[in-house]
């Protein structure tokens, strides 16, 4: 091969570098941003699981916000990523994958793909992530987004929401990150017995209710409120 | 032009006309495509911008005077293009609600957007107060409130056949009248020019406003979310006052709130009812075939049905017939005779047409009785028949007609209903067999506060029907999302209780509460950290229920007619707890309401810079005190004008029970009727105690109509809707005269004591009436109806005083 080939190559590679590769930390103008956002909104409110304020600090959360909002990437609220959606508060992120006591084995549903965040937070814990988008701009976008950033084991799809994705069930946790008018019940039977699901119940922007359902038994599901969360959680603990 | 010319009663005319239909059809498109809150406050805006030009025709008087006709003509020609530029950044700020207390540009765009609305009244207000200034005030005024009557009832009329956002565009042209009218006055040549940019200018906004996407939906109303589903598109849209109803279809559409977690059955994709973009009522595939309906059975109100045993499944009244999902549920569970109350006559036209094949034309099952008549109207004509048992009903069903989180968030705090008062309940268990069952399902919200104030309601309403041991009467369930309430006039019995717990824990939802209830038995399926909803009605049914009502974080006072339901749970306490945790708790104090409060708190501030500014810059040389007495009487006929028509609203519209037809007709025929006393002024009273007798006049009236309103229309009850509403125009006739009599007759004062003072006089008249629209709606809110018109009492009194000692400087 002729240097000047080689060369040309090498550029071709380095030019291509940033759209297949994970997001390199090193160079990162965010990471201490980042940083403090784990340290300010996260662990100083009790989520102290370390494989979550892992995937924190490491996922690029500003590459998943639109371009405009990248600044405020770490800020303490919800952002609007358009459709009538918004890549939630960090906190909340953070708090609902701790509520799912995921190991390394987990095989994990996400319902609502929005900007793939919560994929990418999961991925970086779980075994396996399947995520579904109804709205196919934010779908594309999203997806686009998780390959970017190196997540190699979440599988987004396309479709509608309320039926879950039966063909990997069961699984050892579901997460809804839309939130929901009501909790569709093809997701219940998609949970394996034992399984936990995460969901916000109530308009968007507006408060929710966080829920962490358990299936004990087949016909039995058991429903806790966690917290009422807006853009922080609720003053009363 | 000279004093008395007909152009000029035409000018103000035509823009009074345009000022108050621009601020109807303003009001539609806001709920349309943004929020019924920012509806209220162009109310607000549009007196703010009266009142500028009080205050800057006072400081441009000379000028105006030295070139009146260029003068008018540039009001005239700016009136139609404020009104464009005004519409047109109204709609694309992009201001979000939601976002106050965390963006701070959020404020930014609200006060832009407040400024955008007030804009063109400004200019509207500069021809109207112009004109007042140097021509007769008796038959200015006069011109001005027919205009605006007439605007008011025009408006009505059209928005029964236009999108709000064709009406804006029909007024704008509209408009341009006055322009041309002045144009005529001068030449032909300029009359045609004028006519030909006139109508190039409306043309070129017609044909820019889809460009401009003027009639893009906000993205967080629901029907946003609806359209990004895929093949998402509006199948059609009906248009009318009381709202903009839009039919989606889009794959993946459900709305199943408070659906089991375990439902065994499928759910359909649904066709989507949207009112004013928001609160979706389904409409499910119909083919007769009741298993493709199952899934109703699990859903929280679907226990009402289960109460009653399957013999008295006789007659069923649908509160809020919607997508029909009320008939499918009676269908269901076997109720024999349907009859379903549907207060928009759209959503029957579209049931019965376009949706008909669809929906198994349910609207037209030989078993139905479809009644387009509001809930309140329907109760008090049902009365007289219902006496007789067989006409009575074994369940009557309000349906969940509210969009999801309006009551949560304020949103809808200035919204009031008097479907959920005590009487309304009252009204209702009185249509009940003696077995029969009322249910009424909420939305769960955040902070808990409707369906903790809806059980009130309904325990009051018990107990004014002379029963006892309320605590026996009362059922609770909840699901994840929703919570129905189900109450008798007979005692619930142990077989009642025992299918309730069955239904419940079939379908994993919690009894929250039955007669006999265990607390342990209350979080079954749902676990928070307190049982908030189960202490509360446990309290709210035992002697310390007045406690419970005044220690709660959140106003559950129950609402009666006096004092509707305003969707407000909002205590002043909670802003001590903003100031303690800062603005981010805002979300979860009701912060819809402050948001009014601190609009009231800006058009103070402005009014009062608006009213000192022009004082100061003119170095004004009359004394202190008759400016102060000046501001003061034009201050409280202001304020007195609108704590009365407000309440006044009131009673009429529960005596018409159609509120957006009757509030035109009675805003009109006030405005009319003001007008006419207006122009007849000169002729009543005349002399120099004419002002002060003709305040008391306005004071004694109001009295008479407190206290005999109610009386003189109730034999009319009964009557057809266009015989009540002449009847209530009617009735306010000499109470309308009345009130147009103070403004004139102490302007006309003022031209005699202080000539330059009266557009200032004029302007200090707008500026109160922004604080006395959002003032009388709070009082309402705080205090009910009757505290505002007794307020106006005083108001008019302390006008009258006033009037001695203005009369004194004369």
């Amino acid at each position: 091969m002729r240097p000047a080939t080689v060369t040309l190559l090498t550029l071709l590679l380095v030019w291509l570098q940033p759209a297949t590769a994970p997001a390199d930390m090193t160079n990162d103008p965010f990471g201490a941003s980042r940083k403090k956002m784990v340290a300010t909104q996260i662990r100083s409110r009790g989520v102290s699981d370390p494989a979550v304020l892992r995937a924190m600090e490491d996922v690029p959360r500003h590459l998943f916000v639109p371009e405009k909002l990248r600044d405020h990437a770490h800020e303490d609220r919800p952002l609007a990523i358009g459709f009538g959606q918004t890549i939630s508060q960090p906190y909340v992120v953070a708090l609902m994958t701790k509520l799912l006591d995921l190991t390394e084995a987990s095989r994990v549903l996400e319902v609502g793909t929005g900007s793939g965040y919560q994929a990418a937070i999961l991925s970086r814990i779980a075994k396996e992530v399947f995520s579904v988008e109804i709205v196919s701009p934010l779908h594309l976008r999203a997806k686009q987004t998780l390959k970017e950033t190196g997540c190699t084991n979440v599988t987004a799809i396309h479709r509608d929401g309320f039926f879950g994705w039966k063909k990997h069930a069961p699984y050892d946790a579901i997460i809804v990150t839309c939130a929901a008018e009501s909790v569709p019940p093809p997701l219940i039977q998609q949970l394996r017995i034992g399984g936990v699901m995460c969901i916000p119940v109530g308009p968007p922007f507006r408060v929710q209710n966080l829920l962490r359902i358990t299936r004990r038994a087949k016909d039995d599901v058991r429903t806790e409120v966690i917290s009422q969360v807006r853009f922080v959680p609720l003053t009363r603990p | 032009m000279k004093p008395g010319s007909r152009a000029v009663w035409v000018i103000v005319f035509v823009t009074s006309f345009t000022l108050l239909g621009h601020e109807i059809a303003l009001a539609r498109v806001s709920a349309l495509v943004q929020w019924q809150n920012l509806a209220a406050i162009i109310i607000g805006m549009a007196m703010l911008g009266f009142g500028a030009s009080g205050s800057v025709i006072m400081l441009l008087e000379p000028l105006i005077k030295r070139h009146l006709f260029k003068s008018m003509l540039l009001f005239a020609l700016a009136y139609p293009i404020s009104l464009t530029l005004g519409f047109i950044l109204y709609c694309k700020i992009p201001f979000n609600p939601f976002e106050v207390g965390l963006d701070p540009c959020q404020i930014v765009f609200l006060l832009f957007k407040l400024g955008a609305m007030a804009m063109p009244f400004f200019f509207g207000a500069m021809v109207v107060g112009t004109a007042l200034r140097f021509f007769r005030v008796s038959r200015i005024y006069f011109a001005n409130l027919t205009g605006s009557g007439a605007g008011a009832l025009a408006v009505v009329f059209l928005l029964y056949r236009f999108h709000p956002m064709e009406i804006v565009i029909i007024i704008i042209a509209t408009a341009m009248v006055p322009f041309l009218v002045l144009l005529g006055e001068k030449s032909t040549l300029s009359f045609v020019t004028g006519l030909i940019l006139s109508v190039t200018w409306t043309g070129l906004l017609f044909l820019s406003v889809n460009g401009l996407d003027l009639t893009r939906v906000s993205q967080y109303k629901a029907i946003s979310g609806a359209l990004t589903l895929p093949d998402a598109k509006i199948l059609a849209q009906r248009f009318s006052p009381l709202s903009t109803v839009q039919a989606v279809q889009a794959t993946g559409l459900r709305s199943t709130p408070g659906l089991s977690l375990i439902t065994p059955v499928p759910v359909p994709v649904h066709k989507g009812l949207f009112f004013d973009g928001q609160a979706m009522s389904p409409i499910a595939p119909y083919n007769g075939d009741n298993t493709a309906i199952a899934y109703l059975d699990h859903m929280p109100p679907a226990l009402a049905h289960h109460l009653v045993p399957m013999e008295h499944r006789e007659r069923i009244l649908i509160v809020g017939m919607g997508g029909g999902e009320g008939i499918l549920g009676a269908n269901l569970h076997g109720f024999r005779q349907l009859v379903g109350l549907e207060v928009d006559r759209n959503v029957i036209d579209l049931m019965e047409t376009e949706f008909a094949g669809f929906s198994g034309d349910i609207y037209h099952q030989e078993n139905l009785v479809v009644i387009n008549q509001d809930a309140r109207a329907y109760a008090k004509s049902a009365r007289a028949y219902a006496r007789r048992a067989r006409d009575r009903f074994d369940l009557i069903e309000i349906r969940m007609i509210d969009a999801a989180g309006s009551a949560a968030s304020g949103l809808a705090a200035m919204h009031e209903t008097y479907l959920y008062t005590v009487e309304a309940i009252q009204e209702f268990l009185n249509l009940l067999a003696p077995h029969g069952v009322l249910a009424i399902s909420r939305w769960v919200t955040t902070p808990p506060g409707d369906v903790i104030k809806m059980a009130n309601i309904m325990i009051h309403a018990l107990e004014r029907s002379g029963i006892e041991e309320v605590a026996e009467h009362l059922i609770l369930i909840r699901s994840l999302q929703t919570a129905t309430l189900v109450v008798s006039n007979q005692k619930f019995s142990q077989e009642q209780i025992r299918i309730t717990r069955k239904f419940c824990d079939q379908r994993l939802f919690d009894a929250i509460y039955h007669p006999g209830i265990k607390i342990e038995e209350t979080q079954r399926f749902i676990r928070t950290e307190h049982p908030v909803y189960h202490d509360a009605i446990q309290a709210l049914v035992s002697q310390e229920a007045t406690a419970f009502e005044r220690a709660y974080p959140f106003e559950i006072t129950p609402a009666v007619d006096d004092r509707p339901y305003f969707y407000h749970f909002f205590r002043w306490h909670l802003v001590h707890e903003i100031l303690q945790t800062g603005t981010r708790t805002i979300a979860f104090t009701q912060w819809g309401y402050l948001v009014l409060l601190i609009l009231l708190a800006m058009a103070l501030g402005a009014s009062l810079i608006f009213i000192l500014i022009p004082l100061v810059l003119a170095r004004d040389s009359a004394a202190p005190p008759l400016n102060l007495s000046l501001g003061a009487y034009f201050s409280a006929i202001a304020t007195g004008f609108f704590f009365v028509e407000i309440p006044l609203m009131q009673k009429l519209i529960l005596f018409l029970s159609a509120p957006a037809v009757s509030m035109g007709v009675i805003l009109a025929s006030l405005l009319v009727f003001s007008g006419l006393g207006a122009c007849c002024s000169d002729r009543i009273f005349p002399g120099r105690h004419g002002l002060f007798s003709s305040n008391l006049l306005v004071t004694a009236l109001i009295l008479i109509y407190w206290t005999g309103l109610d009386k003189l229309l109730a034999p009319c009850a009964a009557w057809p809707m266009p015989g009540k509403m002449a009847a209530a125009t009617a009735s306010l006739l000499p109470l309308g005269m009345a009130m147009g009599l103070p403004f004139p007759k102490g302007l006309t004062l003022v031209k005699e004591i202080s000539p330059t003072k009266v557009a200032w006089a004029f302007g200090v008249n707008n500026l109160f009436s922004v604080i006395a629209t959002l003032g009388a709606a709070l009082v309402a809110i705080l205090f009910g109806f009757d505290r505002v018109l007794s307020l106006a009492v005083l108001f008019y009194l302390a006008a009258a005083m006033l009037s001695l000692k203005l009369a004194s400087h004369a």
